[in-house]
């Protein structure tokens, strides 16, 4: 497995209010050239999050101990620009299974499919109503139930439901990256090599 | 989704300019979940290196990828290249690759048409693609925008920018040509036509940085490196360079550089750099007169 299944997950939620975050944002390029795929969470939004002389800019919203979270809830076209999987990875290292937006990036939305993080397309409405219910209780939970395709605001109990690619659904359940799928099903695989004629 | 532009190009603006215009109508959203065909006049009369410019674009609107069908100029550009077909099976590919175009008729799931002679020079203004303007106009106000007032004045507060500023006559700091956008023999050309017979700003930095080194050997060949050096520019080794600041080529905090990259994130060139997304024409205006520049004044 590449990462954890993912079922269903409750937690309160991080707000990031901000349309169009690019991946530069996300991780800044002078960061991608780590060999490995751990540790880029550190670097998450490292230039909204740090100063120059690297001290906290304590008033964004992940150095403000209000909120915390398994979720992040972005604004429109969130993960615009490079195709780096390094954004989607850095998302993940930082502790994040879940981002919430009511518009993504294509290439994004796929990264994030293939390394565990969960996106979910709400409505604009229904993203004003997650930022309201944090707004009132900055521990207000949210409920995503990836069998049913839903997403709840425990508070309001209002929902909505989202779409998702069921192949990539079955690998978020399962925990599975592409490799991971080919691996689980390689006896069906030989089996098929072995009864086709060449 | 097929964009047509139709008719022809004003003097100064390039394939360059036709892409952030595209971009500055549809917003760095407006082509996501699509593939896009270019179609049209314009888009026919570019050369192959600005088709590539205009193709390589594509993703800044958020479409996967961009095409332009296949003409007697592709082929013209692929002969007898290191990797294409020799002899017969140049003629079998050149049979198959003449049927790659679009249908009469066909449908599209999205279709939006421009005139090419509304194009004027482009200049961003803001931390997106999509926040670009033609060079004469003014910086739009917020609320003639719709939607995300806040996230605007959050990208001009970052470029030290006000609603309804003329961008021409801003100071700039840097000039960064190059990029897989704008790194091609013929953007270097444009920028030589500009400079040829003028002086670089002083304060002005200039980064010239080839696509490749086959690029790198064309300026030599044709000359362009002699004008280049008497108008006070050197060139660097090929590369990314300043495009993403992955090396040490990085604008510094609050500095302005005019580039012909693809992208001007916040920081994208730097930590605290402020990017301005023209074409290599506009570059070199910026360049020699050390504030944004109508290059249409110096041709």
């Amino acid at each position: 497995m590449a990462y954890d299944k993912f079922n269903t997950l409750k937690s309160s939620a991080v707000p990031l209010p901000i349309e169009n975050v690019d991946t530069d944002q996300i991780i800044p390029a002078r960061f991608l050239k780590a060999t490995e795929r751990v540790g880029f969470g550190d670097n998450l939004f490292r230039d909204w999050r740090y100063n120059q002389d690297n001290s906290l800019k304590t008033e964004f919203p992940l150095n403000d101990s209000r909120y915390s979270g398994k979720i992040l809830v972005g604004g429109k076209n969130f993960g615009s620009g490079s195709s780096r999987e390094h954004a989607a990875w850095a998302v993940y290292d930082y502790g994040f299974r879940c981002v919430v937006s009511s518009f993504f990036a294509d290439i994004f939305r796929n990264n994030c499919l293939n390394v565990g993080v969960l996106p979910v397309q709400v409505s604009a409405a229904f993203l004003e109503e997650i930022y309201t219910a944090i707004e009132k209780d900055t521990n207000t939970q949210i409920i995503i139930d990836l069998p049913t395709q839903t997403i709840t605001i425990e508070a309001t109990d209002t929902s909505e439901s989202f779409d998702i690619n069921s192949y990539k659904k079955d690998n978020m359940l399962n925990g599975f990256d592409d490799i991971d799928y080919l691996m689980n099903i390689k006896e069906q695989i030989g089996e098929f090599a072995k009864n086709t004629p060449l | 989704m097929r964009i047509t532009v139709n008719g022809t190009l004003g003097r100064g603006v390039t394939p360059k300019d036709v892409a952030l215009f595209i971009i500055a109508q549809l917003s760095t959203s407006g082509a996501t979940g699509y593939f896009v065909e270019y179609a049209g006049d314009v888009f026919k009369s570019l050369s192959m290196e600005g088709r590539m410019t205009v193709c390589n674009l594509s993703i800044e609107m958020g479409a996967r990828g961009g095409i332009i069908a296949p003409d007697e100029k592709t082929f013209e550009y692929i002969k007898d290249r290191e990797f294409t077909p020799k002899g017969a099976a140049w003629d079998k590919a050149m049979t198959y690759w003449s049927t790659l175009k679009t249908d009469n008729g066909a449908s599209f799931d999205k279709e939006y048409t421009f005139e090419g002679s509304t194009i004027e020079p482009m200049i961003t203004y803001g931390t997106n693609p999509g926040m670009g303007m033609g060079i004469s106009g003014g910086i739009p106000m917020a609320d003639s925008l719709e939607g995300g007032v806040a996230t605007y004045k959050k990208s001009l507060d970052y470029m030290g920018y006000k609603e309804g500023d003329s961008m021409i006559g801003k100071k700039i700091d840097f000039v960064f040509l190059g990029s897989c956008t704008n790194g091609r023999i013929e953007d270097f050309r444009a920028f030589t036509e500009i400079i040829n017979g003028r002086k670089k700003a002083d304060h002005v930095t200039a980064w010239l940085v080839p696509g490749s080194h086959k690029v790198l050997n064309a300026i030599k060949y044709e000359g362009l490196l002699d004008i280049l050096e008497t108008a006070g520019f050197e060139l660097r080794e090929p590369g990314c360079s300043a495009c993403l600041a992955m090396n040490d080529d990085k604008i510094p905090a609050g500095k302005y550089a005019v580039s012909t990259s693809n992208r001007n994130f916040e920081g994208r060139q730097g930590p605290g750099s402020r990017t301005l997304l023209a074409s290599p024409t506009v570059a070199a205006a910026a360049a020699v007169m050390g504030v944004v520049t109508d290059p249409r004044s110096l041709v």
